[in-house]
């Protein structure tokens, strides 16, 4: 096996981490997904042409995997979404609780979008990825990306708007 | 104007810097008009920027060691790989959590083009970006300088051995846009750039503990000591033959 494949994976590991987190909205569950992300493409590292986006094929692996368990198990909810956001050093105390109340929160209203949404609102948002990338990660139409992203963005402004805002339920889409 | 009544795909779109010019200025004067518009734009640049500082802590955590160990064994298909025979260990080097601080950090060529998309000018492409920096890796010893391109300098830093074969790291500098950290690797018989990062500017806050993407990827590379100058003059010499 190529040694250089696995270091540009290690390297990708906070980044996975982070869209992990994001899909499953538990600390626990994010790093299973990114371990079985990471045996799955090295596994078939042959499948990955080096110089294409190796980021936009782990992603795409993770996603898969993701959603072969929402399939599998009904959803189990969330496990104490984010008990602990680890303390960046140099930061006060005041700061590391706003930190952590903001990630609670925005964990929280994730997993009140429909899997589909959750992804696409991440990609783009969290990840960074373009449209075109974000069609091509997720086999899906530009127009759905748009759309889906869309009615994430309104489902998200209303639940992380100030108390007595927030909607309760399952959002449609 | 061409968009009256934007939709609010278009709007995120808008905001997301997915349109074309002419539909986004068509947007930005008909937002100066309609309150409307402006706070749907404002929603959906707002939780943009939500999401995206709620989970930028996580890129500052270390990674579980057990991960990063699963991955440099294969994925549990074979054992990690030792070190080659000609790879120096580091006494007392600080055993660096894999980590953190990568933000920015962007690997292989198609990715070097994302990171360097804001340098300009020049605009680097993956080919250009390996094309000016081909010369200076082979030629130049460790602490001198060149001009891989019109308005730009790349100094050579370190040479040390990896897992992944000789690795140089170097800082290119391009006239009015912030520098990059970057190491690049002899790998088949080439020079392919492994990392491009951002280089911490003077008044960045860099956390306490953070560690630079070329720290972390020579870390997880195992890398040696810098090699001494005679050894690197003669793999100048040698054109990197026998590597």
């Amino acid at each position: 096996m190529n040694v250089d494949i696995r270091l540009q994976v290690v390297t990708m590991l906070p980044r996975l981490r982070r869209f992990a987190l994001s899909l499953t909205g538990s600390r626990d569950r994010a790093d299973d997904l990114v371990q079985a992300t990471c045996e799955r493409a090295l596994r078939s590292a042959g499948n990955w042409e080096p110089g294409t986006r190796l980021d936009s094929w782990l992603y795409r692996i993770m996603q898969n995997l993701w959603i072969d368990e929402i399939r599998k198990a009904k959803p189990r909810g969330t496990e104490v979404p984010v008990d602990e956001v680890h303390d960046l050093a140099g930061e006060d105390g005041e700061r590391s609780a706003l930190a952590r109340l903001s990630m609670q929160q925005i964990l929280r209203a994730l997993e009140q979008l429909p899997s589909e949404q959750r992804s696409v609102v991440s990609l783009v948002c969290i990840e960074d990825m373009s449209y075109r990338e974000v069609a091509d990660i997720l086999a899906i139409p530009m127009g759905t990306v748009m759309s889906r992203l869309s009615r994430a963005r309104t489902a998200l402004g209303a639940l992380l708007q100030p108390a007595g805002g927030a909607a309760d339920g399952r959002l449609g889409g | 104007m061409a968009t009256l009544h934007p939709s609010d795909e278009e709007l995120v779109a808008y905001v997301d810097g997915e349109l074309d010019l002419a539909k986004a200025m068509s947007i930005t004067e008909a937002l100066a008009d309609d309150p409307h518009l402006a706070a749907r734009v404002d929603l959906f640049r707002t939780t943009r920027a939500r999401l995206k500082d709620a989970f930028s802590p996580v890129m500052a955590e270390p990674v579980p060691p057990s991960l990063t160990r699963f991955v440099m064994s294969g994925g549990g298909l074979e054992p990690a790989p030792s070190i080659t025979a000609t790879a120096v260990a580091r006494p007392g080097r600080r055993t660096v959590p894999m980590a953190a601080a990568l933000g920015g950090l962007i690997l292989g060529a198609s990715a070097t083009w994302l990171a360097l998309r804001p340098m300009s000018p020049p605009s680097w492409t993956p080919t250009s970006l390996a094309a000016a920096l081909e010369t200076p890796l082979a030629t130049l010893a460790d602490g001198s300088s060149g001009a891989p391109a019109p308005a730009a300098t790349v100094a050579l830093r370190h040479t040390v051995r990896t897992r992944a074969g000789l690795c140089r790291s170097f800082t290119l500098t391009t006239s009015g846009a912030r520098p990059y950290d970057g190491l690049a690797c002899r790998i088949a018989g080439a020079w392919q750039v492994q990392v491009m990062a951002a280089a911490p500017e003077g008044d960045t806050f860099v956390p306490a503990g953070a560690i630079r993407p070329v720290d972390a990827f020579l870390d997880a590379a195992e890398a040696s000591d810098p090699l001494p100058a005679d050894e690197v003059k003669r793999l100048i010499e040698r054109r990197w033959a026998g590597d």
